[in-house]
């Protein structure tokens, strides 16, 4: 196999959480949110990779962490072999041009007094690529290529005169303007109508074929790795808790979060059996992890050990990755 | 036992781009201990129409025409301190976003306090705490919960304080505008759960407006599938599952993601909703609909029980059930 495209080597980025003046004199330690805790994955070129996750999951960190928005609190982040963290100037430019990324909320993500055109035309003229016609040339191309037809009576349209799916569009555009390697989706259709969800991921597909990308699609909804993914990794509290190939993860997963994640969503078929797995309770505070096993505080199947000890995510079949103390019991 | 009766509402809010007709000649039954599911996208009325079985009108929005029977009474004619009484003890709404619908700077207790005395001052603070504990332990939660802010819970935790505020007056009709969209997936399970056995154990009617078909799959006894503010559609679930007629349902049982199913392709629905700021001659569908005919964009669609029970308003049927 070749190199993989994005590397993480057991990274951890933490936030210190705030003291107030009195607790600093007093000297309280300063406490950490352990957004991501020790996290290892490597995403193939050209592949979808899904990571599929709770609030507070740590998911949108660690989508921020590949971009190098974050920089990790310890670990490595190799992107084509080299670790993005000692990148500098013109090397840092070219990364920053390779790699992109698309909001959630297109509303927020656009300027309400750009012109739409303009926005994507944006990034060319950040990184002083072309003449103002070329790269005028270069966003009506784009704009094509997402659904904008005939470009020429969108460019100078703004935000508000478009709907929800076409504002994704023009956030898709303008992320795919610098031709870029590697794109980082975060939660690309949450905010959009069931309707056009579908829609929207599928150009999203296309793109990532006719332009060659490999896709990081950050989501809270399993349907999404169900549909479109290659890879799936599951994160839990700052962890990856089970990860493998699509088919591999749907036709047997094997962590129990996994489980009552698939378990939870709602089946439009009224005549379905209701043998749901729900489970109790909230995801934890990442401030303070329960010790051992994250999920041990929520899990059906807890045992002492799990209390007590960390379950490393390991390979159980193939390349089907769990971190779950429950397969060391079978053979 | 028909609890509410709602005949041929409209609704129409004033626009700067002149009149939006919201909601559009609207009517159904739902009967006591029965639950509805009122599904469709955004814009197509389903809040509105949640907000005016209440009376909850915003200034700028009124119901024009028809009548809504709550218990035999049109609420519609009520007036302010009938309506406050009404509001609550009958009828109790949760809705779709529960971070901004608590007071920050009151504790959750102030909220169950305060609502509960607004029906009924006679009772004293400590034991309308009592009461909310109570309902708070049947929600899941401990009664300590009572003593935090808002800000405290998490977004989870938060509904159920809504889905209890919903219930401290033992209302007979709850009205729930999105109760999960703002939840994750393990979270609305468990919140889907609870309604189901509220409906049970508290004899609830309920409506839930959503726009997830998966959810109400659920929950609901019948199904309404709204589509530019009017009813399209109107069948027990299983029936609805089972025999969607009206092409928009077809569509979108197609659209919801089934994790437990084989296939890997997801459909959509071309083009976006319409807009009811102009008015459209014929069905609101014809623009989006696979199936279109020439009498489509011309005249509305009659609205009628195509099988015993099941409502849909579609040309295709003109000449009865194929």
């Amino acid at each position: 196999m070749s190199t993989p495209l994005l590397q993480f080597q057991d990274v951890k980025k933490h936030f210190p959480v705030k003291r107030s003046f009195v607790e600093g004199l007093v000297g309280v330690k300063p406490k950490y949110v352990r957004a991501v805790d020790g996290v290892t994955l490597s995403v193939q070129e050209g592949e979808v990779f899904v990571l599929v996750g709770e609030s507070g999951s740590g998911k949108t960190t660690l989508g921020k962490l590949c971009l190098r928005v974050y920089v990790p609190t310890s670990g490595k982040i190799l992107f084509e072999g080299r670790p993005i963290a000692g990148l500098r100037g013109e090397a840092l430019k070219k990364f920053r041009r390779s790699s992109q990324m698309v909001y959630q909320d297109p509303v927020a993500a656009l300027n309400p007094r750009a012109r739409i055109g303009d926005a994507i035309a944006e990034p060319l003229k950040f990184h002083g690529i072309g003449s103002p016609e070329q790269r005028k040339e270069r966003a009506y191309k784009m704009m094509e290529r997402v659904g904008f037809d005939p470009p020429e009576e969108f460019y100078p349209r703004y935000p508000h005169e478009l709907s929800g799916g076409q504002r994704q569009r023009v956030v898709i555009a303008r992320a795919l303007v610098l031709d870029p390697k590697f794109v980082v989706a975060d939660e690309p259709v949450a905010m959009l109508d069931v309707s056009i969800r579908a829609q929207i991921l599928k150009l999203l597909l296309d793109l990532k074929k006719e332009m060659n990308l490999t896709l990081m699609i950050i989501t809270h909804d399993i349907a999404i790795a169900k549909y479109f993914a290659d890879h799936v990794s599951i994160m839990y509290l700052g962890k990856i808790v089970e990860g493998g190939e699509r088919e591999t993860i749907f036709r047997n997963p094997m962590h129990p979060y996994t489980k009552a994640l698939f378990s939870s969503v709602p089946v439009p078929d009224p005549e379905a059996a209701r043998d749901r797995m729900i489970i109790k309770g909230e995801i934890p505070s990442p401030i303070s992890p329960p010790p051992g096993c994250r999920f041990n505080t929520r899990c059906p199947f807890v045992f002492d050990r799990c209390k007590t000890e960390e379950p490393p995510l390991v390979p159980r079949e193939d390349s089907h990755l769990v971190a779950c103390h429950l397969y060391d019991k079978a053979p | 036992m028909t609890l509410l009766q709602v005949q041929e509402v409209d609704v129409r809010y004033k626009t700067l781009k002149g009149e939006l007709k919201a909601v559009q000649r609207v009517s159904f039954d739902l009967n006591e201990q029965e639950t509805m599911g009122i599904v469709g996208e955004s814009g197509c009325g389903k809040s509105t129409l949640g907000l005016a079985l209440l009376n909850l009108m915003p200034p700028q929005g009124k119901v024009t025409h028809g009548k809504i029977l709550l218990d035999g009474e049109d609420i519609l004619t009520l007036d302010k301190e009938q309506l406050r009484l009404a509001r609550g003890k009958v009828v109790s709404m949760i809705f779709q976003d529960p971070m901004t619908s608590l007071n920050p700077v009151k504790k959750i207790g102030d909220h169950f306090v305060e609502a509960i005395r607004a029906h009924d001052p006679g009772v004293s603070p400590k034991d309308a705490l009592e009461k909310a504990g109570k309902i708070l332990e049947e929600l899941g939660m401990s009664s300590d919960r009572l003593a935090d802010y808002p800000h405290q819970l998490s977004g989870g935790m938060k509904q159920r304080i809504m889905i209890g505020l919903g219930l401290v007056l033992d209302p007979k009709l709850l009205i729930a505008d999105e109760p999960t969209t703002s939840l994750d997936v393990v979270i609305e399970a468990q919140i889907l759960d609870l309604l189901r056995q509220l409906k049970g154990s508290l004899k609830l009617s309920m409506i839930l407006i959503t726009h997830n078909l998966g959810v109400v799959a659920e929950v609901a006894d019948k199904i309404a599938i709204m589509y530019g503010g009017e009813i399209y559609e109107l069948a027990d679930t299983r029936a609805l599952f089972r025999n969607p007629l009206f092409p928009y349902t077809q569509l979108l049982l197609k659209l919801v993601p089934n994790v437990s199913q084989e296939t890997t392709s997801l459909e959509w629905i071309p083009g976006s909703p319409p807009d009811l700021s102009t008015p459209i001659p014929g069905c609101k569908f014809a623009a989006r609909c696979p199936m279109v005919m020439e009498v489509c964009k011309k005249s509305p669609p009659a609205y009628r029980e195509l099988e015993p029970g099941h409502m849909v308003a579609c040309h295709l049927y003109d000449g009865g059930k194929k």
